[in-house]
């Protein structure tokens, strides 16, 4: 599973020399990423962000060809997701457009982030928890921590004889679990057939392949160029990612950038106002996500990201924007 | 021009008409100027409002292509059945050519390629391998709309966040089921 | 069926006035897609007829596997992308941009668009049209835009605002009707040609 395996190996990455880091945790973690990756499984988790409980069935193959595995939602809107190596494939029911129009999540960051995260490291402690059960499972509890508030922490409960993850919570500062992921059942280690992973639904079918955003060099040359300063960011939050993107809606440019710790991730959209239209101002959530919306010159500003609301906000008030033509 | 002739235009360009509705529209703009116009405004205002004009300029290339196409070939249904067998070939480096152009090009909203349409396989129903137990542990009551109120802003974050989404790698467990569940919320 | 397919089907049966509605139904987007490409605007037409022409020409091709569309765009973005291969291998002693714009003035279809009257014209068109929109009727405004900001369809309209879809198809047109009427001052003598 390679979003779970990237998910891991960037947690590696940026702990990797933590100060706080016990050695037995970091351990768990490198060899969770290799079950992830190396692993046959079939099993159905869910997804569980507010009252919403969303399942998913869970393929997972890996053989000498790489890893391949096919998603299924059971519950809500029907929706099979086929992912290969380097491409992704979403079938929909007929006539049904759906609302994620790409990939969620890429194979993860260009590599040489990979490299970049190594210096974003103080900023989450990693200890071993407690051990428990979960889908059958024994399970051993590893807790990611912030060092400060301006970034969620996470829970993580991993199958002791497989080492594969089988829970994962997203926490705030109080303890409270914003979303969930959890196996309900799975059966590790089997032969998957070949049929299993064929789709199964008829309908439409899109596929798009793995991308890789601009390097950060670039980005980072972009946004010198840009008129668009931030003068605040948590500590540790870099720019990963800079793209101009044209809204399919309306045709309007939209910069986006992507800060990040390694772990957490910010986006910041600046879209120049077209047409006479109402836009967030302050706050807003949903899930775990916080967006927080103003206008500076003209321009929708709105900063997102899966951290809390006090983040973003502080953010949105440290934009500015530098008129270069004086 | 009657009102009718012009509703049927409409529901042209949205491509909702019934029954013989398409012959008729077809056979009115291929034959009345007045009417192709109207259509063309018809196109040009939706086009506007979905934003696929760019830096407000508006093109009509349709009399020069015609003009173009003039010295080709008109088809006939036996070339065309018989080139029916023939597949175009969706060349395998397709996706990474055209997705680095995209890139390149930072259309990153235009990177989606291929809709096929699958075979109308029946619809095989995939069996949950076992009942999904609740959680234990209660979920933070969130909620999964914006708390906005506002649709047009919700939309705009909507939008927003598939894009965060994309690059929000480091939770990649939550960024992928976010979007699987998304349509679930709403 | 689509619309779309219908047309697709015309041409292969050999009507080509049917593949002037393709383009008139797809030329701002396909138009909008390669300026994502080719900068230019000027190069962006040029490459746009060029691919509306592929487009013709590998028409008997299509099957339908996809939508029109995506077909299309296919086809748009891969001239880009050899128009810029292309462009990339010519000598650097031609000056490119001095012999389009030399051109540009007499190049009648691009006449009309690119002036700066009217490209002033055409931020006037698209205020126009919002400006009529907000003083359409309420149902008549939800209507217009949950089609074109929402993409929704007549049915999905038409269970989002409880009516029938009759009525849906009738105040889309009305709204069109109304925006018409607005910015047919403002299109004026230009559109006529």
């Amino acid at each position: 599973m390679q979003v779970l395996q990237v998910f891991l190996s960037i947690l590696m990455m940026s702990l990797g020399v933590h100060a706080y880091a016990d050695s037995d945790a970091i351990e768990l973690l490198e060899r969770t990423g290799l079950a992830a990756q190396q692993l046959n499984y079939d099993g159905v988790f869910a997804f569980q962000k507010g009252d919403k409980l969303q399942s998913i069935r869970i393929i997972h193959r890996s053989d000498v060809q790489g890893e391949i595995e096919r998603l299924v939602s059971l519950s809500g809107v029907e929706r099979e997701f086929i992912r290969t190596n380097d491409m992704v494939t979403c079938i929909y029911p007929e006539g049904k457009r759906p609302q994620a129009n790409r990939q969620p999540l890429g194979r993860g960051f260009p590599s040489d982030l990979l490299t970049r995260l190594n210096v974003a490291t103080l900023y989450y402690q990693v200890t071993l928890g407690e051990q428990s059960r979960i889908a059958a499972h024994q399970v051993q509890e590893l807790l990611i921590t912030p060092v400060d508030n301006y970034r969620y922490g996470y829970r993580l409960w991993i199958a002791k004889d497989s080492n594969l993850l089988l829970q994962s919570d997203l926490v705030d500062d109080t303890g409270r679990v914003l979303e969930k992921f959890a196996f309900s059942s799975v059966e590790i280690g089997g032969d998957i057939p070949e049929q299993s992973l064929q789709p199964q639904m008829s309908g439409n079918k899109m596929s798009w392949s793995r991308t890789e955003s601009v390097s950060p060099s670039v980005a980072i040359e972009q946004e010198d160029a840009s008129n668009w300063q931030i003068v605040w960011l948590p500590d540790g939050f870099a720019l990963v990612a800079l793209q101009n993107r044209l809204k399919a809606r309306n045709g309007a440019a939209v910069e986006q950038r992507v800060y990040s710790d390694g772990l957490s991730s910010i986006s910041i959209f600046i879209e120049k106002i077209r047409a006479r239209h109402s836009h967030l101002s302050g706050g807003t959530r949903m899930g775990a996500v916080n967006a927080f919306g103003t206008i500076i010159n003209a321009h929708f500003v709105t900063v997102v990201g899966e951290v809390p609301a006090r983040t973003v906000e502080k953010v949105g008030n440290a934009i500015r924007y530098l008129d270069r033509s004086e | 021009m009657t009102i009718n002739q012009n509703e049927l235009l409409s529901a042209f360009v949205d491509g909702e008409l019934q029954g013989d509705e398409f012959e008729q529209a077809l056979q009115i703009v291929t034959t009345n100027e007045q009417a192709r116009t109207q259509l063309q405004r018809y196109q040009l205002v939706s086009d506007v409002l979905q934003g696929h004009t760019l830096g407000n300029q508006y093109v009509d290339l349709t009399s020069q292509i015609s003009a173009a196409l003039v010295d080709e070939p008109v088809f006939t249904q036996a070339s065309t059945t018989n080139k029916k067998s023939q597949v175009i070939p969706f060349p395998k480096q397709f996706w990474k050519q055209a997705t680095g152009l995209a890139v390149a090009a930072s259309v990153g909203a235009l990177a989606v390629m291929g809709v096929m349409t699958q075979p109308q396989n029946q619809l095989i129903p995939v069996t949950p391998v076992a009942a999904i137990d609740t959680p234990v542990v209660t979920v933070a009551q969130a909620g999964n709309r914006w708390t906005v109120g506002e649709p047009e802003v919700e939309h705009r974050l909507d939008t927003y966040l598939l894009d965060h989404n994309e690059y929000a790698g480091a939770s990649g467990v939550f960024s992928y089921a976010r979007v699987v569940s998304y349509d679930a919320g709403r | 069926m689509s619309v779309d397919l219908e047309l697709v089907q015309r041409v292969q049966a050999g009507d080509k006035k049917a593949f002037d509605v393709l383009i008139l139904k797809y030329q701002q987007r396909i138009v909008h897609v390669i300026t994502g490409f080719v900068h230019d605007p000027v190069e962006a037409l040029d490459v746009a007829q060029e691919a509306f022409i592929k487009a013709y020409r590998a028409i008997p091709n299509f099957r339908g596997d996809s939508a029109f569309y995506t077909w299309l765009y296919r086809i748009a973005i891969n001239t880009a992308k050899n128009h810029l291969t292309a462009r990339a291998r010519r000598p650097p002693a031609m000056d490119v941009d001095a012999m389009d714009a030399t051109n540009f003035y007499d190049a009648p279809e691009l006449k009309e668009f690119e002036t700066p009257e009217s490209s002033l014209m055409s931020d006037e068109l698209e205020q126009a049209i919002h400006r009529a929109i907000q003083d359409l009727p309420e149902d008549t405004a939800t209507a217009i835009q949950l089609r074109e900001f929402d993409g929704m369809s007549y049915e999905e309209i038409a269970q989002a605002m409880d009516c029938p879809i009759g009525t849906v198809r009738s105040r889309i047109f009305r709204a069109r009707d109304a925006i018409d009427k607005q910015i047919q001052e403002i299109m004026g003598e230009g559109e006529q040609q």
